[in-house]
């Protein structure tokens, strides 16, 4: 509506939606000989995400951090014209943060990731070694839950996880599996 | 071959009977064991239920105070104090949306009395019913106009299709319609009602009309209705001020409207948010510098020109209703001893054992940021339950009823005996006194118009601090544009600069000097700034565009006949 200004009735435009466009999941197993190996990944293909402000904002509330990922990078008045060209962040405000971290697409970005769920690696011994010893059967194996994760959310943050909840913890496991 | 014949004819004749006789029943029922829009209304229970319904929490959220120059929360601002209010703002699109939705339900009661009536129930509870509909829908309406100026009028149940082509009407338009609600429930409710204040009664609906009509600068119509409420001589003062507040009280002959929380029941008062950190609390909604200034000192006078204040102890001397407001330095708060200076690094408990204070920012950086907490209500019982308090959540109380009566006629310019009595009868009371003992208290004797305004207005700010009622002050008197463009100060930070620059050069640490109070009962603060003595924690800005709230903006993007307020 050309009346001259921007307001939020009349210039805002629809990004588009939150929700994954696609998931993704699969499994592999392999075994050679004594090895066998099983792995179960999940992701998501295509997600508009955004830079929430506890990721760019710091010091919220007198009281929260100062990101790392924002230090150097952000618009500032003492740099110089070309140094705040290459700025990635907005200059530091309290009293504008209304302006500056609300909802555009500057920081939308592509919330897609790859997660390798669980790996699990184990080696059986082969059986004419083991039954000189009157085992059955004697397998090793190693598992790690939550090994990694690819995506491009900033160092630290969990895609799966809100900003205000425990990061998803990864787990290794070491065992033995004997049968007599 | 007849009986081949009945074997295939009669279950198709019995399934065309069958079939001739469902399309006699109407299977359009209603559930006999739910409520459903069809049957509802027609008993007495449900009238009450849909009316009680009406006084939930939600549409009686009170105006909040950080919104005005009282409050101070460490260095930040909330939009209304920032001057970034705009469509989208959260609290605005509640606002709208919980009083309309109190709107149509009001409307809902109203439409449907007649099936009450052909249902069985008695005209005169009727009567009561449609007297209470009336008041909740004036009340909702009176905050939307009073918020948002011209806003759209329902007074039936509309269809959406409706909805979506309606237009906003002038307030001018608007306010005989909610007179004439406030009237009609004046007339129909009882004086007093089994729920004490937690419901509409006629005080009730006499005290709101005043309020809204002050509000919209209709003095002689605030001044009758004030009137009307007080000659009712069903209210009267408490005579202690600090019981008005505490959690306990539940009941006062003082409250007019007022709704009890109940921790039990889920509706609590956040007390972790202005409890000291000894007293495990956050120390981050405080009092403002501005209001500790406001305090008149006991012999009426402004700290600037009163012989009776002291630099060193800024709560000697002053109206009692300081030391109820604001905690006090060196009292007992919370089990503790609550003072905030930067070279105390310990303090004692009530048991007398010492403990680190971490209320003091020498000692912890998230102490208060200018030394003051708010103290109305609170007692060491706030500390229980979580920190979740339940003091009464009060509306509207015979103070104001007395204040807005002052006010009116003093704008009317029509001083008499009984202006100075509503006041006095207030400030009276704060010094635990009666307003006919006038050596006992700085009784108010001018009868000069200006004075008494600025009088009545600092009478106000002071006694109703902390009650979610400064906000409309300020944007009624149009005093926002001034008080909202000031800063938020604070002591200096780290405790080191305070004690070289103000305790190492023999000053006192808090308010080295005294801050001049102008002819509006405003504080300054500035020559203070300038010296360094202090630090200034946030510059308060104000858009005078914001003495009206911006419609929400998915309401205009739903009905494009809707024109926002100007220049949002």
């Amino acid at each position: 509506m050309p009346d001259g200004k921007i307001t939020p009735e009349y210039d805002r435009v629809l990004l588009g939606g939150s929700l994954p466009r696609f998931t993704y999941g699969g499994n592999i197993n392999l075994g050679y000989k004594g090895l066998d190996i099983s792995l179960s990944f999940q992701g998501v293909g295509l997600q508009k995400s955004r830079m929430v402000n506890m990721m760019v904002k710091p010091l919220i509330s007198n009281y929260g951090n100062i990101p790392a990922i924002i230090d150097g990078k952000y618009w500032s008045s003492f740099k110089t014209a070309e140094e705040n060209a290459q700025a990635q962040y907005p200059r530091l405000t309290n009293a504008n943060e209304n302006g500056v971290y609300c909802l555009s697409d500057y920081w939308l970005f592509n919330g897609a990731y790859f997660r390798l769920k669980n790996v699990m690696v184990g080696y059986t011994l082969p059986e004419h070694l083991t039954n000189k010893i009157f085992i059955k059967k004697l397998r090793f194996y190693a598992t790690a839950t939550d090994l990694f994760s690819i995506s491009n959310y900033p160092k630290g943050w969990d895609p799966e996880v809100g900003p205000t909840s425990y990061p998803i913890t990864t787990t290794v496991l070491l065992g033995a599996e004997i049968t007599f | 071959m007849a009986m081949k014949f009945n074997k295939i004819l009669s279950p198709i004749i019995a399934a065309l009977c069958g079939l001739a006789a469902a399309s006699c029943y109407n299977l359009d029922l209603n559930p006999l064991s739910e409520g459903s829009s069809e049957t509802w209304f027609t008993t007495e229970d449900e009238f009450e239920a849909s009316l009680k319904n009406m006084y939930q929490s939600g549409m009686w959220t009170p105006d909040n105070e950080s919104w005005t120059d009282d409050f101070v929360q460490r260095q930040i601002l909330s939009s209304f104090a920032n001057a970034t209010v705009t469509g989208q703002t959260q609290d605005v699109v509640d606002y709208w949306e919980n009083k309309y939705k109190g709107i149509g339900r009001a409307n809902v009661v109203l439409d449907n009395l007649q099936r009450g009536l052909d249902s069985g129930i008695p005209q005169r509870n009727i009567d009561k019913f449609a007297a209470e509909a009336h008041f909740l829908r004036a009340a909702f309406y009176s905050m939307l106009i009073e918020k948002f100026g011209d806003v759209v009028y329902v007074d039936h149940n509309v269809s959406i299709e409706e909805a979506q082509t309606m237009e906003r009407t002038p307030k001018s338009q608007l306010i005989p319609l909610v007179y004439e609600d406030y009237d009609k429930a004046a007339a129909g409710l009882p004086e007093s009602t089994d729920y004490y204040a937690s419901r509409a009664t006629k005080g009730a609906a006499l005290a709101m009309k005043a309020r809204f009509a002050l509000r919209m600068g209709d003095w002689t119509t605030a001044a009758e209705a004030a009137k009307a409420c007080m000659d009712l001589n069903v209210y009267q003062l408490e005579s202690s001020y600090e019981k008005l507040f505490l959690q306990t009280t539940k009941v006062s002959k003082e409250y007019i409207l007022a709704f009890p929380r109940s921790v039990e029941l889920g509706y609590y008062y956040p007390a972790w948010e202005i409890l000291s950190r000894l007293g495990s609390g956050n120390a981050w909604w405080c009092p403002s510098w501005d209001l500790l200034a406001s305090y008149t000192c006991t012999d009426g006078k402004p700290i600037d020109e009163s012989p009776l204040y002291d630099k060193n102890d800024p709560f000697k001397n002053r109206d009692p209703r300081c030391s109820l407001t604001i905690v006090p330095f060196g009292s007992m708060h919370c089990g503790y001893e609550y003072n905030p200076h930067p070279q105390v690094l310990e303090v004692k408990d009530k048991n007398g054992k010492k403990v680190s204070n971490k209320d003091s920012r020498g000692v912890f950086q998230y102490a208060s940021f200018n030394g003051l907490l708010w103290k109305k209500g609170v007692d060491e019982s706030w500390t229980d339950n979580g920190r979740k308090a339940e003091p009464t959540q009060i509306v509207i109380r015979y103070a104001d009823v007395l204040l807005m009566y002052a006010e009116a006629k003093i704008e009317l310019n029509e001083i008499d005996d009984s202006v100075l009595k509503a006041i006095n009868q207030v400030r009276s009371r704060a010094y635990s006194t009666t307003y006919d003992k006038n050596t006992a208290y700085p009784a108010v004797t001018s009868t000069n118009r200006l004075e008494l305004r600025k009088i009545l207005r600092n009478e106000r700010r002071v006694e109703f601090a902390n009650e979610g009622l400064r906000y409309s002050d300020i944007i009624r008197w149009k005093i926002a544009s001034k008080v909202m463009s000031k800063k938020n100060y604070g002591m200096l930070y780290p405790a080191s600069a305070i004690i070289e620059k103000l305790i190492d050069q023999g000053l006192p640490w808090f308010w080295p000097m005294t801050p001049e109070i102008d002819e509006e009962g405003i504080p300054d603060f500035s020559a203070m700034e300038k010296k360094g003595y202090i630090q200034a924690l946030s510059t308060k800005k104000w858009d005078d565009r914001q003495y009206l709230w911006p419609i929400p903006s998915k309401e205009i993007l739903i009905n494009n006949k809707l024109t926002q307020n100007t220049r949002y």
